[in-house]
């Protein structure tokens, strides 16, 4: 059976913790139509069985926790598992694994990596890394009139640099925890530069940058994001690993925004050009829903890895 | 309407160049006046590559100053320095691509970030461009004249060639410039699975004595080709990989096209223009390079697919707009907007100044005690610093000087490639 994605009527759910819905796709108006189930531990099975209900061709699972028995009457053509942060602790290895092997008995199975993951279950396919991306048309346009800088309380920046910015500006601190993904893309576009300071621990918290340019803000931090999402540096987003430079590039910022106007501009159409979501899912779909079992012959990790 | 373009560089094959000297020779052909001005150094070079160089004016800025212009126009960025020194209705900046990407060097990212701080008249050819100066520039004025297809050079086939055989894969594009990832893209071709049968060619301006393998083979190497006889070798390939990180709107893919083949290119700067993922090619995310390999195998083992896709490819180039409808609608433009009168102040005083200021910060930098003081580069270490002082010491010194001066420029040239990839 070959099939083009997206077909006539075809349908993708999103299934996960809320704090994932910025970054998948949401509407009914697109070449197929998305929605997005969150799931909380409580809610297992109710939600499941609203997913079943509706029928989906494709399921993205934010696989987060072990997962409850799936419905029978569900029958997706492809399960996209992506695991999260939390998954990467060795007690939960056994039961990602046995997740992902129940699941493979109906359907094919691909893993996309949202973080490092060592193993992979045995079968299944790993499409590759999938870094934060967001429903870019849920986000706005770039609000170039905002100047003001915040700073996000898991990731700020030592107390000297707050000091040293507080003289030139009043900083924010963005109220919206690290999961509310959509609260804090909506809280940080009121500013216009985001002082991220990493102290390189999960994805959820370090997805802040990303989601930042994505709100068309100028992002200083002190690590460079990896390399292998294709953000350039200082073209982008800023990095100054010391504080002495650290503050320098936000006195800069401050003083003389007509240069930042241009990083922020270019990381929003940057956001917009490689971590779309709609057109990510869309183009991945795409290649592996050529075939009616897009895993055919391939051995575990050889697809897109 | 009397029309000049400063230009970076017109010795060596560039696709930026390529687009200057098309809407030169377009409007030339309209009958306006036009005049091409490099603003480094002319010395009457012969540049073969591009026969229609050989039609239209050029003349080193010495000598162009002199003229009175309808309109002036920057090409690349560092001409934007140039432009105050003419005498011009209109001052515009032909913008290509979001140059300060080309540079490592933070004094030229800024530099370069300046050339968009006065509402000059902006001519581009991508929407991303057009998009990026109305938001960081409100009051410029933006014109978007997309960019033609040379029906001479690139005239679309009846039908895409047959794909039977081995997928003949071209990659396009210069060694050495790291975001054009050429290396790199060898490297994934590498990776396709070795009962996929390939034979790869490369179309390259410079490629720096390379000779690259791929699984064991040698690539076919296509170096200077002139563009009247691009499309022979377009026309040997089923498909065109170009991987660059940054472009403003890449050419050679719609080129392709034109000859029956489709393209894998990545989701860079520019290529929401004409390329349709699924439809006229295969796209792929900076994020998910190694999906190339992957990309290559379903086409060499879905005909239908690459066949479909070559279709697809070929409808798009019909309906690509030619440089002759190119040209015409930037003739109508400037047109327009002279018949309008000049829609701001005259910004010549405030481009001398901004080319008085870029000037002597240049020098100043030029002048620095790099191993004392901590310097723009904040990523460059002392270490580092040291290393490179020692260097230019090294290529002052008498010895140097006099042996560089012996040496005949094809040699230099050479000697540089060799120590170029020594280095790397």
């Amino acid at each position: 059976m070959k099939r083009e994605w997206p077909w006539p009527g075809s349908r993708l759910a999103t299934v996960g913790h809320a704090k994932w819905r910025i970054q998948v796709p949401v509407y009914d108006d697109g070449p197929f139509e998305a929605r997005f189930f969150p799931l909380e531990k409580e809610n297992c099975r109710a939600v499941w069985d609203v997913v079943s209900s509706w029928r989906p061709d494709v399921i993205v699972l934010f696989l987060e926790h072990a997962l409850p028995e799936i419905p029978s009457s569900l029958g997706p053509s492809l399960w996209v598992v992506v695991p999260t942060a939390t998954v990467e602790g060795p007690g939960l290895r056994a039961s990602w694994a046995a997740c992902v092997e129940a699941l493979r008995k109906g359907a094919p199975v691909a893993i996309w990596r949202l973080g490092p993951i060592d193993d992979v279950p045995r079968g299944a396919v790993v499409w590759g890394d999938l870094p934060p991306c967001v429903d870019a048309a849920r986000i706005g346009p770039l609000r170039p009139e905002r100047r003001g800088v915040c700073v996000a309380p898991w990731a700020a920046p030592p107390q000297v640099v707050r000091e040293e910015v507080s003289d030139l500006c009043t900083v924010h601190v963005l109220g919206s925890s690290p999961e509310d993904g959509e609260g804090l893309v909506e809280e940080m576009r009121e500013h216009g530069a985001l002082l991220f300071w990493s102290k390189g621990r999960s994805t959820i918290l370090e997805r802040a940058p990303v989601l930042a340019m994505a709100g068309g803000l100028w992002v200083l931090t002190n690590k460079e994001l990896p390399q292998q999402w294709g953000f350039e540096l200082e073209d982008d987003y800023v990095v100054r690993p010391r504080v002495a430079e650290y503050i320098r590039a936000a006195h800069d910022y401050l003083r003389l925004d007509a240069t930042s106007q241009l990083v922020r501009a270019r990381a929003w159409q940057k956001i917009r050009e490689s971590f779309d979501i709609r057109a990510v899912l869309d183009r991945a779909l795409f290649f592996a829903l050529r075939e009616g079992d897009p895993f055919d012959g391939r051995g575990a990790g050889t697809y897109g890895s | 309407v009397r029309v000049g373009f400063l230009v970076g560089d017109l010795v060596r094959i560039s696709g930026g160049s390529n687009v200057i000297i098309e809407h030169a020779f377009g409007l030339q052909k309209l009958g306006h006046e036009v005049v091409l001005v490099p603003a480094d150094e002319w010395a009457d070079q012969k540049a073969a590559w591009h026969p229609r160089l050989a039609s239209l004016e050029v003349m080193p800025i010495h000598q162009a100053r002199d003229r009175v212009y309808d309109v002036m126009f920057a090409t690349w960025w560092r001409t934007v320095y140039e432009l105050w020194k003419f005498e011009s209705s209109i001052y515009g900046y032909f913008n290509q691509s979001y140059e300060s990407r080309f540079h490592e060097e933070r004094h030229y990212k800024l530099l370069n970030r300046c050339t968009y701080g006065l509402p000059l008249v902006f001519v581009t050819e991508a929407t991303w461009i057009a998009e990026m100066i109305a938001m960081i520039q409100p009051a410029a004025t933006v014109r978007l004249v997309p960019n033609g297809l040379g029906r001479d050079y690139f005239p679309c086939v009846e039908v895409p060639p047959s794909t039977n055989g081995p997928l003949r894969v071209l990659v396009e594009g210069p060694w050495g410039v790291p975001f054009k990832r050429v290396r790199e893209t060898f490297e994934l071709l590498g990776r396709v699975k070795p009962e996929v049968p390939l034979h790869v060619g490369w179309l390259t301006g410079r490629r720096d004595g390379q000779h690259p393998i791929v699984r064991g083979k040698p690539v076919e190497i296509h170096e200077q080709v002139p563009i009247d006889e691009v499309r022979t070798v377009l026309g040997r390939y089923d498909v065109m990989v170009k991987l660059s990180s940054v472009e403003g709107v890449f050419g050679p893919p719609l080129e392709m096209f034109s000859q029956g083949g489709t393209a894998i290119t990545t989701t860079v700067s520019g290529s929401a223009e004409y390329l349709r993922h699924g439809h006229n090619a295969l796209l792929v995310e900076p994020f998910c390079l190694d999906r190339v390999a992957t990309y290559l195998e379903l086409l060499h083992g879905d005909r239908h697919l690459l066949r479909s896709l070559r279709k697809g490819a070929l409808e798009t180039a019909r309906k690509a707009p030619s440089w002759e409808e190119s040209s015409s609608l930037l003739a109508r433009q400037l047109e327009a907007l002279l018949a309008g009168g000049p829609s701001h102040v005259n910004p010549r005083p405030a481009l001398a100044a901004l080319a008085t200021l870029g000037g002597h910060w240049l020098e100043d930098l030029a002048h620095r005690n790099l191993a004392e003081e901590p310097g723009p580069w904040p990523h460059i270490g002392a270490g580092e610093l040291l290393l490179l002082r020692r260097y230019r010491q090294l290529k002052r010194s008498p010895v140097v000087r006099s042996a560089m001066e012996w040496l005949s420029p094809a040699l230099r040239k050479r000697a540089r490639s060799a120590l170029e990839r020594v280095l790397r």
